[in-house]
């Protein structure tokens, strides 16, 4: 770890400079996904998205709403559910004094304390471990892994701890925790600080899995880990933290096993999450220009996967393509794939085609990285030949 | 408003926090600081604006305690960083506080000339050690601890026996421990929360101990040293003088006890809690012991020491024994008390087995429930594919499991 001690405090910075330079175009395209579903406006909400789900529906709340980046919404969420339950309480390296690597508990331990904001030690499976046996006495730990690689530490306690607790103690102990925190692939930050976590904890008992990749998905899914009885692991992406998006004043939680139609088409379901989304929505934007009509639907719920919107979708279409930032063995899409093949095989037109990154570790050269992520081009080629 | 972060907290940041909440006025507005004291704040004085740099506050940085840093909170320290020390010697701020220079190379060895001394109250023949002291015991306390050991020694005895015939899967015995398991237990109260685990020193031990004495936790830390994890003896496992000199290594107060010694254990433990109650602290207790049985039901110790070597352990050195000729010296117990509990014991064992194996299997449900709060829709799916598989092959399934 002692090399990666250095890249702490240089990761930020980086990212946020990186995100910073992509927010503008992130952000617009969330803003066209916003619009996009007002235009298609009934039947985005008539998929039996609830009112405080549907994006449209900030558009058409009371108040005006307010912009925040990402790592604001997150913090937001966190702040209101702090104040609400005594019992919310953050651990992670860095998140009290210094307000965390990325921010999402900036200013928290000056409203807390630094007892219900606590900075531990860098041992990710202890302190992993505290959350679980605070969570066991009735406390709701949010424990934040600076960086999702480094949970592999924690896997012992995410899986045996976590997992399994609720149904080894009959019930007895519930593991209320969330744990979060940033992954994906960066910018240049190594193999090691590369990782997609959400591979290798799909397969955990009593586990639930979430990723945002908006503000406004963010803050909702947020106050919903926390209020779950469950386990819940919520991934975010260290490009994603920059993000600036219109969110409401009111209050609103999302539903934690809840997909989200962010583009409805008629032509080919293409099924993504996290930052793939915007590659998606980039490539969507050329493919309605060639005169395709996909349907995009960012997953949000890893694990559980939302079944009913996804095959609501493939019924109409027919057609699938997964896009993920997963390897290409044993990712989220090869899960999903064989979901969809259990459940909606005699809905399909054509075989399932799932975009993923190669078996590789990440690369540090910047070429090379940019080669292992799924590229818009490399969309719009798949979705040519799906629908040929 | 943060009622559990008050009421269960009892280390003494808690209790110096309930002392501030209690103590202090209402800030006003113009007394408003960057950081305002809150009940909740571990370090009682904010860092100068200038310090909060890098990943914490430079005074937690410089290792001192809460209580300290109010204290020097107005001391400056010299320009150059230099402070005189006594003579020739120089001492010198550093992260973590001042250390004194010395112009040799020394090293600290490996290991001190003496290991850490054990502590220990009755002598091989269960006779008090003359001038030892120790906390005493009611006679009925002191029964009912010999009482539990007794059961403990029975019951491993026929539990071992009944996974031998097969009628349960596994099972390990505190064989030659018994007075560890029942003393520890003895000293602490109903509402402490005790976390058995049985775990051979991992990587987790070092972060708690850390944690702890870092966080000033309440928190008894007792580890059984016997001799062996499995087959690997303790000095193919560590080098260090056993788990006790870890204590000072993490800044935790720590002392050994003799294992086999119930009585010692016992104060040892009584002590302990005391002292993490009464000054917020954790306490590492090592006690010495020998692992007269198997690691487990699946393991034959045989093969990797000398039978002789259990023996001596298993007879001479029995702590059940040893507590008996204490307990009986006091003229609290006889021969007839012993065979009588001996045999009642054996009795109820034998029972609680037969009410148990008579006990219905749990039903098919069960394999889904309490995997979240409530059964997900996949679950509930998974459940009705068994349920169906089974319906339609039931000889190849057993037949006392509940559909």
């Amino acid at each position: 770890m002692a090399a990666a001690s250095s890249l702490h405090a240089t990761a930020a910075p980086v990212a946020a400079a990186a995100a910073g330079s992509r927010s503008v175009s992130a952000a617009r395209s969330v803003r066209v996904a916003g619009s996009g579903a007002a235009r298609a406006g009934g039947r985005m909400v008539a998929r039996a998205a609830t009112k405080a789900d549907s994006p449209a529906s900030a558009a058409s709340s009371k108040s005006d709403g307010h912009e925040v980046l990402l790592f604001e919404a997150l913090r937001e969420a966190l702040i209101e559910e702090m104040k609400v339950d005594p019992t919310v309480c953050v651990f992670g390296e860095d998140v009290g004094h210094y307000g965390g690597s990325y921010k999402v508990t900036k200013g928290l331990a000056d409203m807390f304390g630094d007892l219900r904001v606590l900075d531990t030690p860098i041992a990710e499976n202890s302190f992993t471990g505290m959350g679980v046996g605070a969570a066991m006495k009735g406390l709701r730990p949010v424990i934040e892994g600076m960086n999702m690689g480094f949970l592999l530490l924690a896997y012992n306690q995410i899986s045996n701890n976590c997992g399994m607790l609720h149904y080894t103690s009959g019930g007895q102990f519930k593991i209320p925790v969330v744990i979060r925190g940033p992954g994906g692939v960066g910018r240049q930050l190594g193999a090691e600080h590369s990782q997609r976590l959400e591979s290798y904890f799909q397969s955990i008992p009593g586990l639930q899995m979430v990723a945002c990749s908006t503000p406004y998905n963010a803050k909702g899914l947020m106050k919903a880990a926390i209020r779950s009885e469950n386990p819940v692991v919520l991934f975010e992406h260290v490009l994603l933290y920059n993000l600036k998006e219109k969110i409401p004043d009111e209050e609103y939680v999302l539903c934690l096993e809840e997909a989200e139609m962010v583009r409805p088409g008629e032509h080919v379901t293409i099924l993504t999450y996290s930052r793939m989304r915007y590659h998606v929505m980039q490539a969507a934007k050329t493919l309605v220009n060639k005169g395709y009509d996909p349907e995009v639907i960012d997953i949000r719920s890893l694990k559980p996967f939302d079944l009913h919107t996804i095959g609501n979708s493939i019924k109409k279409t027919h057609r699938v393509l997964i896009v993920e930032e997963c390897m290409r063995t044993g990712g989220i899409g090869a899960s999903l794939r064989s979901a969809i093949i259990d459940n909606f095989w005699d809905y399909l037109d054509a075989p399932i085609m799932c975009l993923s990154s190669q078996d590789v570790p990440t690369p540090y050269a910047a070429p090379l990285e940019d080669a292992t992520v799924v590229q818009p081009a490399q969309i719009v080629a798949a979705v040519e030949q799906i629908c040929q | 408003m943060a009622a559990p972060w008050l009421a269960r907290a009892s280390s003494q940041l808690a209790r110096r926090a309930a002392r501030r909440l209690l103590s202090s006025p209402a800030a006003a507005p113009s007394q408003h600081r960057l950081c305002p004291p809150g009940p909740w704040l571990l370090s009682s004085v904010p860092p100068p604006a200038g310090d909060r740099r890098g990943f914490c506050s430079v005074r937690r940085f410089t290792g001192e305690s809460s209580a300290a840093a109010v204290a020097v909170a107005d001391e400056e320290a010299p320009e150059n960083g230099l402070v005189a020390g006594g003579g020739d010697q120089q001492a010198i701020d550093f992260p973590g506080g001042k250390v004194s220079f010395v112009a040799e190379m020394n090293f600290l060895p490996e290991s001190q000339r003496e290991r850490i001394n054990c502590y220990r109250v009755l002598d091989d023949d269960g006779r008090t050690i003359s001038g030892s002291i120790f906390q005493e015991v009611s006679k009925e306390l002191a029964i009912k601890m010999y009482s539990e050991m007794v059961t403990l020694q029975v019951m491993d005895t026929i539990f071992f026996e009944a996974q031998r015939q097969g009628r349960i899967s596994f099972y390990l015995t505190s064989h030659g421990e018994e007075a560890i398991n029942i003393a520890s237990a003895a000293a602490l109260t109903i509402d402490d929360i005790v976390l058995p685990q049985m775990k051979n020193v991992q990587g987790d031990f070092h972060a708690a101990l850390n944690f702890a004495a870092v966080m000033e936790a309440p928190v008894i830390f007792f580890c059984r040293n016997n001799g062996w994890a499995i087959s690997t003896p303790t000095n193919e496992q560590f080098r260090s003088d056993g788990a006790v000199i870890r204590g000072q290594a993490y800044g935790m107060r720590s002392i050994r006890v003799d294992g086999n010694d119930a009585l010692a254990v016992y104060s040892a433990v009584h002590t302990a809690r005391e002292m993490a109650i009464k000054e917020g602290r954790p306490i590492l207790v090592e006690a010495l012991t020998y692992r007269v049985s198997h690691h487990s039901t699946s393991d034959d110790s045989t093969k990797y020491r000398p039978v002789d070597e259990i023996e001596h352990w298993r007879t001479v050195r029995d702590p059940v024994s040893r507590y008996r000729k204490w307990v009986q010296g006091n003229g609290w117990w006889c021969d007839a008390d012993e065979s009588e509990l001996r045999n009642n014991v054996r009795q109820e064992l034998l029972k609680a087995i037969q009410v148990a194996e008579r006990m219905p299997k749990p039903p098919l449900s069960e394999l889904f429930t309490d995997v979240y709060d409530e059964v997900p829709s996949n679950l509930r799916e998974q459940e009705r594919l068994l349920r169906d598989t089974i319906k339609k092959h039931p000889a190849d399934y057993p037949a006392d499991v509940h559909i």
